[in-house]
């Protein structure tokens, strides 16, 4: 209790003493200002403080003009209390009001620190930059000696293969300005620093063969690096195409065991209408190749003694061989939307892998054997009955396209009436007339109504 | 390994005529991948003034004309290797000071 009352009595003391000086406030109508006066002297003193003797001497008013500038604002004040204003009009109230102000209110907090003077950065600070020029050099040093090792790849191929060629073909390579052939007038057609076309035409057996010469992107150092990691082989792909007479209708694909599973995945005519995949060994070839085909003749046809003795011997540089009459290329998304069938052509493709650094002679085998194949593939034709199922199969297949086309179209019809009520439904709701969207909308409920109602037959009934 | 003696048949010599686009193996996008990309980091070190970005934007543009093909319109990849270099010149004539490596603000 009785520290209880103390501290009630303290807290009134404090109270009290509050009050009091609140009091002492209230009677001296200029005692805020004192109180600014005086908060104002200390930071003028610690200015004095911060700054050099020498400056702080300088800088101090003589305390007789302050003095006297006070007392002439004090009377300013109180002169001029109508119209305080007035004043700065007046040229002579001014009169020496540069010399009398004291210097320490115009004299801004200035700290100078000790920066040492450099007219630009040193060189050497820019490392990073160095690092990124010599990044970019060697990229194209790295494309330069690429783009050489590329052509030169592509020049000696030619070298190597232009003979066995030309025994086959009438027309060997391009001519032009983006020709890549060595001493010959025909040769690869550039596409790209890694990529060279070549046209071959004039052979019994088929309409023209295009040879891609697909090599590693030796101009990118990217690309190159990249290889270190996944190595990719040089590619040779060969397209044949044949005419309508040259080959029976059926889908046959030989190829390395992944690729020909993603080949009868991807493939338009494979997945459509190839069966499941059997491995090689079962036909006599290595157990690394396996088989996709519509039909078992032609594999038992085209893979006789010579075909697989070579496969044995040279399985490892064939990616895939692939023969077909409805070769449409990798499946597209948006096909099943389409109202156009898909354009088919008769086909061989075959892919082959071109030994390290650009390979040899090692592909000549493999060139005989796909002539081979074509020779053969112009003699070979189905049983009656394997043609009779093949052509069974492609009517099924395009009727089967036929009713999704004519859903494809049945759709796309309802979309545009749809759009086209819509369009109107906006013209009306544009239009002032209440009484012509009203008529509009009975019109609309009407058919709406009639939509949902079953269809059922009328019968009339004719009275006898 | 050849069936018939002479194959060759001057009068089946046919025209080349390129495949048609459907059936034509998937095409190489790296080109137009690296000129957007390219174009991107351009625009950021352009706008933004980041130096880093400019000098992607140049590697980027250097990818793309390596693996442009020859069919390609040069005027794209020109005006791509341009606008990078432009960003990177600019970046350097606002601010000259040297690259600061993105490891120094976490050292620091």
């Amino acid at each position: 209790m009785r520290i209880t009352f103390l501290l009630i009595g303290f807290l009134c003391g404090i109270q009290f003493v509050y009050g009091f000086e609140d009091t002492t406030l209230e009677d001296d109508d200029f005692a805020e200002f004192e109180q600014f006066d005086a908060e104002d002297d200390t930071p003028v003193n610690d200015y004095t403080e911060e700054v050099p003797d020498v400056l702080s001497q300088k800088v101090k008013p003589p305390p007789k003009e302050f003095e006297a500038v006070v007392e002439i604002e004090d009377e300013i004040i109180l002169e001029d209390e109508d119209n305080e204003f007035e004043h700065f009009q007046d040229p002579e109230e001014f009169e020496g009001f540069q010399e009398t102000t004291p210097r320490t209110m115009e004299q801004p907090k200035i700290t100078i620190s000790k920066v040492p003077i450099t007219a630009r950065p040193r060189w050497d600070a820019y490392w990073l930059e160095g690092i990124l020029c010599c990044l970019l050099a060697s990229y194209a040093l790295a494309y330069a000696i690429g783009r050489a090792k590329n052509t030169s790849i592509a020049v000696n191929f030619l070298k190597l293969h232009k003979p066995l060629l030309e025994e086959n073909f009438t027309l060997v390579g391009e001519t032009g300005a983006e020709v890549v052939s060595g001493a010959d007038e025909r040769g690869w057609r550039r596409e790209a620093e890694h990529c060279f076309t070549m046209w071959c035409s004039g052979r019994s057996c088929c309409e023209g063969m295009l040879l891609t010469l697909k090599l590693i992107k030796r101009q990118d150092l990217v690309h190159v690096l990249l290889g270190v990691v996944r190595p990719t082989p040089d590619t040779l792909q060969i397209r044949i195409e044949l005419g309508k007479d040259d080959m029976d209708p059926f889908v046959f694909c030989i190829a390395q065991k992944k690729i020909a599973a993603k080949l009868a995945r991807e493939m338009h005519d494979l997945s459509v209408y190839c069966g499941e995949r059997r491995a090689g060994e079962r036909l006599g070839v290595p157990g690394a190749l396996s088989v996709v085909a519509e039909c078992a003749e032609p594999g038992a046809a085209l893979l006789d003694a010579r075909v697989c003795a070579a496969l044995q011997l040279h399985h490892r540089h064939l990616l895939y061989l692939h023969l077909s009459d409805k070769y449409a290329g990798p499946k597209h998304l948006e096909e099943t939307a389409s109202t156009k069938p898909p354009e088919t052509e008769r086909v061989m493709l075959v892919s082959l892998a071109l030994g390290p650094d650009g390979g040899g002679d090692e592909l000549r085998p493999l060139l005989q054997l796909v002539f081979y194949i074509l020779d053969k593939l112009k003699r070979f034709k189905l049983s009656k009955e394997a043609l009779a199922k093949c052509e069974k199969r492609r009517q099924k297949v395009a009727e089967a396209w036929l009713r999704g086309a004519h859903a494809a179209r049945q759709e796309q019809a309802a979309l545009r009436r749809e759009e086209k009520r819509k369009q109107e439904k906006e013209r009306i709701l544009a239009e002032d007339d209440p009484e012509k969207q009203r008529r509009w909308e009975l019109k609309e409920q009407k058919r709406q109504q009639k939509r949902k109602t079953p269809k059922m037959k009328q019968l009339k009934v004719k009275a006898l | 390994m050849q069936l018939s003696a002479d194959p060759r048949r001057a009068d089946r010599e046919r025209r080349y005529k390129p495949p048609p686009p459907t059936s034509a193996p998937a095409e190489d996008l790296t080109t137009d991948y690296m000129n957007i990309l390219g174009m991107v980091f351009s625009m950021c070190g352009l706008m933004m003034r980041l130096k880093w970005c400019a000098w992607t934007a140049v590697f980027c543009s250097s990818i793309s004309f390596a693996n442009s093909r020859v069919s390609d319109d040069t005027k794209q990849i020109v005006s791509s290797f341009m606008l990078s270099i432009s960003a990177v010149v600019m970046s350097y004539l606002q601010n000259p000071a040297p690259m600061t490596p993105p490891w120094a603000a976490l050292t620091t």
